[in-house]
């Protein structure tokens, strides 16, 4: 295998609070890939991308970024890192923001940085305590993206924006993928921005990883059941994953739902959210 | 580290511009009573002050968490602010002993060296204190650092020993304050992981 064939690659870590330990979490983030990071509040999503940039000590595991087994600078400036609200010292307007980081990164593309600042609109004298939060976003964005960044970490970064900014954050980041040396780990609780662009989904539950596996199976192969309690008498149980009963009505989720729809000609199967698929499993139940 | 110090430079401007404005009007109230000789002391410790209360900034905007994920390792992060700090202490040490330039009473030489060498002692608490105890407690800091600062003046007033003992042991003594105080918050920062 190629070195740097993965942006990110993690094996077996473990992270451990006073009440809470995120336990065995492996999954990688291939080169040429959008990674979605998904699961309820407190399930350690954050804590995650946390251990992954090293701003938090982890109990155990072995996180690689980039091919490098430690977080060195060098690593670093490669790195993107966006989160969720400020970021950036909010005196400063994007000029002077661009003097300082033009001094910190070895990379620091100054025209990249004030091309994409007209292309996203963003005013350079205004200070940037006086940007909206869509505004303040962008910013982050495109300081993320102007330092040869490799790899792209949004962790919760669109939380609260409206659709029209989220859509343009989307096409920057399926724009920025086109390099196929480029990754993005992007963590999310709007699950209908990552089913527009991730490639792989990794559902965290229970402060470890539930699921992990491509969107596209995700979405095709999942499907929901939808039948009265005489029906669901008799389905057979093994192709029950879990279902979530609301008044009359049994919500089934199944796998394999082609082969499924000719078992069960007579009942219908919805098509799926990666929504559906998380409150299925953190809500359902799986009692037979 | 120099991106650092710019940004620190950005940020404090519009505070260090209103604390000189606030040192001067205090400073003319001072000449006014003929207690001309504590201006320095007011105007580095108001100055000096507000590079101090960067590191909260930092921490309230996200900054210190943005700056982890940046090629800085955490001894740059710090060197900058006793930097930044010394840079502001030093240039606030001017303006005071300009103003007492414009007063008619005699200052012995000796003198000369107090305010930035209080201003030494100053930050060599203030600084590792505001990083340690958080922004609920930056006042804590504050308190302690002024009242650590005036304990080692008194010291030195009490036991007055002599003018070059002054001239030499005073300032040397801040320098080894200030030198400690970072050796032990970059110890104490890289054995954290926080």
């Amino acid at each position: 295998m190629k070195e740097e064939s993965y942006g990110i690659k993690i094996e077996n870590l473990s992270k451990k609070y006073e009440d809470f330990e995120l336990k065995d979490v492996s999954f990688n983030a291939p080169c040429g890939s959008i990674v979605g990071l998904i699961g309820e509040n407190g399930a350690g999503k954050s804590t995650t991308i946390k251990a992954i940039l090293d701003l938090t000590e982890k109990e155990s595991g072995v996180v690689e970024i980039l091919g490098s087994a430690t977080l060195d600078k060098e690593t670093k400036e490669h790195i993107g890192v966006v989160f969720e609200g400020n970021n950036f010292p909010e005196e400063l307007n994007a000029k002077e923001l661009n003097n300082v980081l033009k001094n910190i990164y070895k990379y620091w593309n100054e025209e990249k940085f004030y091309g994409l600042l007209y292309d996203f609109k963003l005013p350079i004298q205004k200070k940037i305590k006086d940007y909206s939060r869509g505004m303040k976003m962008k910013l982050a964005i495109l300081v993320a993206l102007s330092h040869g960044t490799k790899l792209l970490i949004l962790d919760e970064a669109t939380n609260g924006l409206d659709p029209i900014i989220r859509e343009e954050i989307l096409d920057i980041l399926l724009d920025f993928i086109q390099d196929e040396t480029h990754t993005v780990l992007f963590s999310s609780h709007i699950t209908s921005d990552l089913e527009k662009i991730a490639d792989y989904i990794v559902f965290i539950k229970n402060e470890t990883v539930f699921l992990n596996a491509s969107k596209d199976e995700l979405i095709y192969e999942y499907g929901i059941l939808k039948c009265k309690k005489e029906d669901f008498d008799k389905i057979d149980k093994e192709d029950i994953i879990t279902y979530i009963k609301r008044e009359n009505i049994y919500e089934i989720l199944i796998y394999d739902k082609k082969e499924k729809k000719n078992k069960y000609k007579d009942l219908n199967i919805d098509k799926v959210t990666l929504d559906d698929i998380m409150l299925m499993y953190i809500k359902g139940s799986d009692e037979k | 580290m120099k991106g650092l110090i710019i940004k620190d430079l950005y940020q404090c401007k519009n505070n260090i511009i209103v604390s000189i404005l606030t040192s001067v009007i205090i400073s003319s109230f001072c000449l006014l009573f003929q207690i001309e000789y504590i201006t320095p002391f007011i105007i580095t410790t108001l100055i000096g002050t507000t590079l101090a209360h960067s590191i909260i900034t930092d921490k309230k905007t996200g900054w210190s968490t943005t700056e982890k994920t940046m090629p800085l390792d955490k001894k740059e992060i710090i060197k900058s602010k006793y930097i930044m700090y010394l840079l502001t202490i030093t240039f606030s040490y001017i303006i005071g002993i300009i103003i007492l330039e414009f007063s008619e009473s005699y200052i012995s030489e000796v003198f000369y060296f107090f305010p930035i060498s209080s201003g030494l002692i100053l930050g060599s608490i203030l600084i590792p204190s505001n990083y340690i105890l958080g922004i609920d407690k930056s006042y804590l800091g504050m308190m302690l650092s002024i009242l650590f600062t005036i304990f080692v003046l008194l010291l030195f007033y009490f036991f007055y020993l002599s003018d070059i003992i002054y001239l030499i042991m005073f300032p040397f003594l801040s320098i080894l304050f200030y030198f400690l105080s970072y050796k032990w918050l970059v110890e104490a920062k890289i054995k954290s992981k926080n």
